[in-house]
């Protein structure tokens, strides 16, 4: 034991907790800071995107509602008259961190703008803080790890990122590869692989299946190379894809089977014409669509250069990584996230890349991450840590092709805007402009650091403030000001309007539904104010209602629309009911059919969709009918309670005859007759149906999929075995 | 060490060293003077012709000049709004010394003389670069190479770049407050040198602009957060010395600061939005990226007309020898803290491409007011100028073989790239950008003949200035308008000289009365300049209580006695045309707007501010009103005398009444009834109102707000501590000149 370890040992444990957490809390407090604009201030938001304020920014808005309620939100009734939420897997449900934000209190009903903002701070947090924890376990120092993980945290891939899900999903990757790293180290190999499988099941969790395929498809490559580096099949580390495998599919299970059922049951817009079904594969014209440019090169030196994802780092990350690279080259950690960084650059770039369109062509599922350009994130995650190489490596320092390349590449640089300024064309971009000035002062403190005139800590922390000046004309760069009259918060702009709609619509006996002029209201206004509509802004949709055609009159009567929010009337039957201040008008549907509604005959279709010519006396259905009875009657339905996921109404008939439910038919929705278990049906295309007898009958139905109930149990496994492990693990240590 | 030898000065006789020690001053001034020819030795040239300038800042002096001339300190401007305070505004400059000689400089028919005012600019000119001259002999320079650094600083960059005399005024003495912050550094009586940092900073924040001073007040924050923890644990010390610096620079600025703080809390001020903020309200971030340089102005440090909102232009030759000095003497501990302070400034500058800016934007308290980052590049001026100096003395910069690599290099591919364009026939180059591989050119000949010895030391020093004069004379006054061009620009100047006949109409008008001058066709404040009062006026701010009334779709300029407007057409009914000037503008008399002061008898509290409906007849409180009677008869009202802080008026009422002045209510105004004080209560939202009792009263009212007294006797005791420790450092000096503990410096 060498005198420091001694003096490290005898330390009381406080003054060890309190070093080993001064890195993440300083590291908590760059973050905090770097997000200035949305941290301290009130004049910047994340969120004005179309994106964001459409489609996340409501769903947020509704999981919240219901968390407040202690209801877990796992069917949104607000859009296209119900839709499952978390096989949605996109609006975030299983995952835990969105859980704390949904619980926080919310101000007079809404999501707090400056929780939101905190919880995107924190997702960045968290990113810098695993490869942190990354580049510590490869035995670099606090302020290079702290450089490093501040690489990750805001540049490229999660400094331009905006959807919470998927950065999400991103933020688990370097654990993911420093748990693999250790495996191949042999470091407890099987903890490790687990820990691993656990990693990147948490990454499924968060909610968006992109991210988390693409670091998939790395970890596989990975256990490959584990498996085969000794270029014959190694049984002992194949095994340890085992745990890897099982804690994968159990920590995940609860995001993943639900996302599976619905599916396997939905239709996904990918951009194409028309939406896809499961089994259909996502064209390769997507991937090319949605493929990094070979600019990108250039675009991870300077900023807004990338198409796609942005691949940027920067000059000081670049090239410090680049010449931490040559300098420990022959580490294989080293070989391992140089390997990561330029096969997820090579991905990112598709179509101009032809191995990557073999492995869409053979790899199951790949197809389904339509975007390779943000396979970007795996170049990034392999890029940070080797920058915690570059500024700790002795030899960097005093490289002076390192130096001359950057004194070079800025003269270069300038002379080319100084051309632009003699030609007086002053419309570049100004980020373009500042570059070579990083570069310049990097060249200088990396030639006071390599003379000895600076001290390593100095040096590494001049290091660390050049990284986030480039960076912070980077990550928060272009947020949306409310000052700012060229770009004004305009996609949440709408969201506060016409609150004297809002406000008549809240005064109308529920249930009621609303098709919504998406022209002049693009954001899921029934996710946002608590309104069931019939359409809305979602990347798929359930095949039955996708197949039904929603927006022709029949169909729209049939799903009980009874209001439509828009300026004109677009049906001779509508009747104004209200105008709002803005000019939009609320129109009653006076032909719409009622929410329930009892029948006494049913149609066998031979197409699901076909709908009832008579949908009050009659039900159409895609399979054998049951028996009814026909008889006279004045049938009766009572509504008498309606939450997201469970409802009930009394159902009064003279004979035996068919519950019709203008909601859509999903599985997973349970119903009860008088309190015994009774079958959903399909009928109409895609409406809930249950046999009742002759009498008066309470109904109810709630969601509760055995895709949940399952997923949540391995979920619960999956984490409760990673403990054990852990715990295990710390014991023997 | 660089510098003259010192066994001269043991020889010298004492008046011999006065003279010696004036040379270089004298020398700098002539330079000064010459250098703005334009201005000093023709007078086809002016700085006056801007639009802030000639809108706002000359009717401000003028008026001020006025004021002083009549024996009265300007206080309060009566001449815009009903009447706004004067000093609180700050950019109006009311507290700065310099500019009381200059108020009380002659007039020309009661005018301010033209020609004092551009040797008043001169004076800027010059004082910024004798300060920067004194910096660098403080720092061992030698007097040609401090008389150098002194020009470019005064003469080039921020000071060459800006016509704002406040801005100039504060930016001036950057230079000091460095040099004295530099001492604290080096251990040279730090006792004495803090609170000198302190009053060099206090006079920055008296001259009348925030921006400059919280600047220089951020570089000081900076430099004393390291100065505690250089050491690696916090100093006491140091911070005991920085509580003396803060203390000193409060003191000082004291005069300027406490009227501004009373104000700034109860006006409202146009930052670049939509709606004007008020003191707890943050200039948004949006502003300072809208008056941020952009990244090109790092090249425009070196090259003319790439400039961003404040030019940073300070010339190849600067630019290059600073940077080679920086790199060269980088040893030194002055030569780090220049080139630290030039950084600092260069990036601050170019606020929302630093994330630090925004940074201290967001956490430290008032730096938002500074709504323009761009103006931080006098940080990078004041470094550069000392790195300069620095450069001229060293004989390893001036042998620096890349410096003229560098200097003949980019004249190569400079002169290479102009051919491209100019067989191309197409491309517009600005010309001033070819002068500058021209100066590398001849700057590299020179430093190969000085570094050889073929030219003495005096001969290359005097050339190097002469060279970045020539650079210099490119930017600084380049875009001076001449009187004969009329083509191409607006002659501002122009707008204060017209329709001479209509405001020579107002003469014959019996005071008090008011007028809404037409903003359209007169941007200057006409009111300050011709000395009449007016409803409106192109302020940077304005009192909360005027601003948030509104428009005048309510009444609001009857209930201000505006009576008279001057405007093309009549734009509200009840205007009677009286008076038609010779351009076509017309004289209208408002027949409704109430008399200056009136009496009411009946008073209601309301919960917002309104205009009221009747003012004749009842007064509006937002607190709870004063006890008033009716009774029948008739309230008589006599205005005696009326001055911009002063007015008195005779009122007869049968019961107990209250007078309400149609003036702007503003803390700070006192009054006495026959000689007794008197409450001055806030009526109708922004008046004056005075309760009386009946029978006949004399009401004086006088603008004498605490927070100008308390801050003019503060400012006084700040201003004889300064000059008590001037006088022990240079005492000190004179028994141990060289006290300086030369470890801790070069």
């Amino acid at each position: 034991m060498t005198v420091a370890e001694k003096h490290h040992s005898g330390r009381s444990w406080p003054v060890r907790t309190a070093q080993a957490l001064a890195g993440p809390a300083l590291l908590f407090l760059i973050v905090s800071l770097f997000f200035w604009k949305i941290t301290l201030t009130d004049e910047y938001t994340w969120m004005d995107s179309p994106d964001l304020a459409n489609q996340v920014l409501p769903w947020y808005q509704f999981e919240a509602g219901e968390w407040r309620q202690w209801r877990i939100p796992l069917w949104d009734p607000y859009l296209w008259n119900g839709q499952p939420l978390i096989g949605q897997a996109q609006p975030g449900v299983a995952y835990p961190l969105n859980w704390l934000l949904f619980r926080a209190p919310l101000r007079e009903g809404w999501i707090r703008q400056s929780y939101l903002n905190w919880y995107f701070v924190l997702i960045h947090f968290m990113a810098a803080w695993f490869c942190y924890c990354l580049c510590r376990d490869l035995k670099r120092s606090k302020i290079a790890s702290i450089v490093a993980g501040c690489c990750f945290g805001f540049a490229g891939f999660m400094g331009s990122n905006d959807w919470p899900q998927m950065l999400n999903g991103a933020v688990w990757a370097p654990l993911v590869f420093m748990f693999l790293l250790r495996v191949g180290r042999g470091a407890t190999p099987f903890a490790n692989s687990a820990f691993a499988g656990a990693s990147l099941g948490m990454a499924w969790l968060s909610g968006h299946h992109q991210i988390p395929i693409f670091i998939s498809l790395a970890a596989a490559f990975f256990w490959l190379y584990l498996i085969l580096r000794n270029r014959r099949i190694d049984w002992r580390m194949a095994s340890l894809a085992v745990p890897f495998a099982m804690l994968l599919f159990s920590v995940s299970a609860l995001q993943t089977l639900p996302a599976h059922e619905y599916g396997s049951l939905a239709k996904r817009w990918v951009g194409v014409e028309d939406p896809i079904g499961w089994n259909d594969k996502v064209p390769y014209l997507v991937h090319n669509q949605y493929s990094s440019g070979p600019l990108s090169v250039l675009g991870i030196l300077f900023p807004a250069l990338s198409r796609g994802s942005e691949s940027y780092a920067g000059i000081v990350a670049f090239s410090l990584a680049l010449a931490g690279f040559f300098a420990c080259r022959k580490q294989i950690a080293v070989q391992v996230l140089a390997a990561i960084a330029v096969g997820g650059f090579l991905y990112a770039l598709g179509g101009k890349v032809v191995e990557q369109g073999i492995l869409y062509a053979i790899v199951p599922m790949l197809e389904k991450a339509r975007n390779p350009s943000m396979a970007l994130l795996l170049f990034h995650t392999g890029l940070a840590p080797l920058l915690a190489f570059g500024v700790d490596a002795i030899e960097v320092r005093g490289m002076k092709p390192l130096r001359w390349l950057l004194v070079g590449g800025a003269t270069a640089l300038y002379m080319i805007v100084m051309g632009f300024a003699m030609a007086q064309k002053h419309d570049l971009d100004d980020r373009l402009v500042f570059a070579p000035f990083v570069a310049l002062l990097l060249a200088g403190l990396m030639y006071l650091w390599s003379r000895g005139e600076t001290s390593a800590r100095l040096a590494k922390l001049g290091i660390l403030a050049l990284l986030l000046l480039e960076l912070g004309n980077f990550t928060t760069f272009n947020y949306a000001g409310k000052f700012d009259k060229g770009r004004t918060v305009h996609f949440l702009a709408g969201h506060s309007s016409n609150s004297d709609i809002v406000d008549y619509l809240q005064t109308v006996e529920r249930p009621f539904r609303v098709l919504v002029d998406v022209k002049e209201l693009p954001f899921n206004f029934g996710d946002w104010h608590g309104i069931e509509t019939t359409n809305g802004y979602l990347a798929s949709l359930t095949e039955n209602m996708q197949e039904m055609g929603i927006y022709d009159a029949p169909t729209r009567d049939l799903f009980a629309v009874n209001y439509d929010l828009r300026k004109a009337p677009d049906r001779p039957e509508q009747i104004e009911v209200f105008t709002g201040r803005s000019g939009l008008k609320v129109f009653k549907n006076s032909s719409a059919m009622p929410r329930a509604w009892i029948v006494h005959k049913m149609q066998k279709v031979d197409r699901k969709a076909e709908r009832p010519q008579e949908p009050k006396r009659v039900a159409t259905i895609f399979g054998a009918p049951p028996k009814l009875a026909e008889c006279p009657d004045d049938p009766h339905t009572q509504w008498t309670s309606r939450t997201a996921t469970r409802i009930a109404l009394t159902a009064q008939t003279s004979c035996k005859g068919l519950l019709v439910i203008a909601d859509t038919y999903f599985p997973g929705w349970r119903a009860t007759v008088d309190g015994a278990p009774a079958e959903i049906l399909e009928v109409n295309g895609a409406l809930r149906g249950v046999v009742i007898e002759a009498g008066i009958h309470k109904v109810e139905m709630h969601y509760l999929p055995k895709s949940v109930i399952a997923g949540a149990m391995l979920t619960a496994m999956g984490w409760l075995a990673t403990l054990f492990i852990f715990v295990r693990k710390t014991r023997k240590a | 060490m660089a510098g003259d030898p010192v066994y001269f000065c043991a020889e010298d006789t004492k008046g011999m060293r006065i003279l010696r020690a004036l040379q270089a001053p004298a020398l700098l001034f002539l330079v000064c003077s010459l250098f703005y020819w334009r201005l000093t030795l023709t007078n086809e040239y002016t700085w006056l012709d801007g639009p802030d300038l000639a809108n706002q800042v000359l009717p401000w002096f003028q008026f001020q000049a006025s004021e002083w001339h009549a024996g009265r300190i300007p206080l309060w401007d009566p001449y815009h709004w009903s009447g706004q305070p004067l000093i609180g505004q700050v950019i109006t400059g009311a507290a700065f010394p310099l500019n009381w000689i200059l108020f009380k400089l002659p007039l020309e028919n009661g005018w301010i003389r033209q020609s004092y005012l551009h040797w008043y600019f001169v004076i800027l000119h010059f004082l910024g670069a004798f300060f920067c001259y004194l910096l660098c002999r403080d720092l061992r320079r030698s007097r040609g190479a401090s008389l150098i650094a002194g020009c470019a600083f005064g003469l080039g960059g921020f000071m060459g770049a800006i016509d704002w005399p406040v801005m100039l005024s504060g930016a001036m003495w950057t230079p000091l407050v460095l040099l004295f912050m530099l001492r604290i550094a080096r251990g040279d009586r730090p006792n004495l040198s803090a609170p000198l940092a302190g009053a060099m900073l206090g006079m920055a924040f008296l001259s009348g602009h925030h921006q400059v001073p919280i600047f220089i007040g951020l570089m000081c924050g900076g430099m004393w957060l390291y100065l505690i923890l250089r050491g690696g644990r916090i100093e006491w010390k140091m911070v005991s010395l920085a509580g003396a610096f803060a203390v000193m620079a409060g003191i000082v600025s004291a005069l300027q600061m406490l009227p501004a703080i009373e104000y700034g809390k109860l006006a409202m001020r146009w930052v670049g939005v939509d709606d004007p903020v008020g003191w707890d309200q943050k200039v948004p971030y949006q502003m300072h990226m809208q008056f941020a340089n952009r990244p090109i102005s790092i090249l425009g440090t070196a090259f003319p007309s790439l400039t961003g909102v404040a030019d940073s232009f300070i010339g190849i030759v600067v630019v290059s020898l600073a940077v080679t000095a920086l790199f060269l003497l980088r040893r030194k501990f002055n030569v780090r803290v220049l080139g630290a302070v030039a950084l600092g400034g260069l990036l601050y500058s170019i606020a929302p491409y630093n994330t630090y800016q925004g940074m201290l934007y967001a956490l430290i308290p008032m730096v938002e007011k500074a709504r323009s980052p761009s103006m931080a590049t006098i940080l990078f001026h004041a470094g550069f100028a000392g790195l300069l100096a620095f450069a001229i003395d060293s004989p390893l910069v001036r042998e620096s073989r890349p410096l003229r690599w560098f200097l003949l290099g980019l004249p190569l591919v400079f002169y290479t790239a102009a051919m491209g364009f100019v067989f191309s026939g197409k491309v517009p180059i600005d010309e001033r950008l070819l002068m500058t591989p021209l100066i590398a050119l001849l700057t590299a000949a020179l430093l190969a003949l000085w570094s050889h010895g073929e030219i003495g030391s005096q001969s290359a020093k005097a050339a190097l200035l002469f060279l970045i004069l020539m650079e210099l004379g490119n930017v600084t006054f380049y875009g001076l308008g001449s009187r004969f061009l009329k083509n191409g620009r607006e002659n501002y100047l122009a707008h204060l000289a017209g329709d001479a006949d209509v405001f020579e109409f107002f003469r014959t008008v019996p005071r008090p009365f008011r007028v809404d001058i037409d903003g359209q066709q007169f941007p200057a404040n006409m009111g300050d300049w011709h000395g009449i009062e007016t409803y409106n006026g192109y302020l940077a701010s304005l009192t909360a209580n005027v601003q948030r009334l509104g428009g005048d779709e309510n009444g609001k300029m009857d209930m201000f006695a505006v009576n008279y407007a001057v405007r093309k057409e009549s734009n509200r009914p009840g205007q009677v045309e009286v008076f038609k000037g010779a351009s076509g503008m017309k004289v209208f008399r408002n027949t409704t707007a109430m008399p200056r002061a009136w009496v009411v008898h009946s008073a209601r509290q309301v919960e917002k501010p309104e205009i009221v409906k009747d003012p004749g007849r009842e007064a509006l409180f937002l607190k709870s009103p004063p006890l008033l009677e009716t009774c029948p008869g008739e309230d008589r009202l006599d205005w005696n005398m009326r001055r911009p802080a002063a007015s008195t008026l005779s009122v007869e009422t049968a019961c107990r009444a209250l007078v309400v002045v149609a003036d702007t209510y503003f803390p700070g105004w006192k009054a006495t009834v026959d000689g007794k004080p008197a409450e001055i209560l806030e009526v109708d939202g922004a008046l004056r109102g005075i309760v009386v009792e009946k029978g006949a009263h004399r009401i004086s009212m006088r603008y004498r707000p605490t927070s100008v007294i308390a801050g003019a006797a503060i400012t006084g005791i700040g201003l004889l501590a300064t000059l008590a420790l001037f006088i022990m450092g240079w005492r000190g000096r004179q028994r141990a000149p060289y006290s300086t503990d030369l470890s801790k410096s070069d």
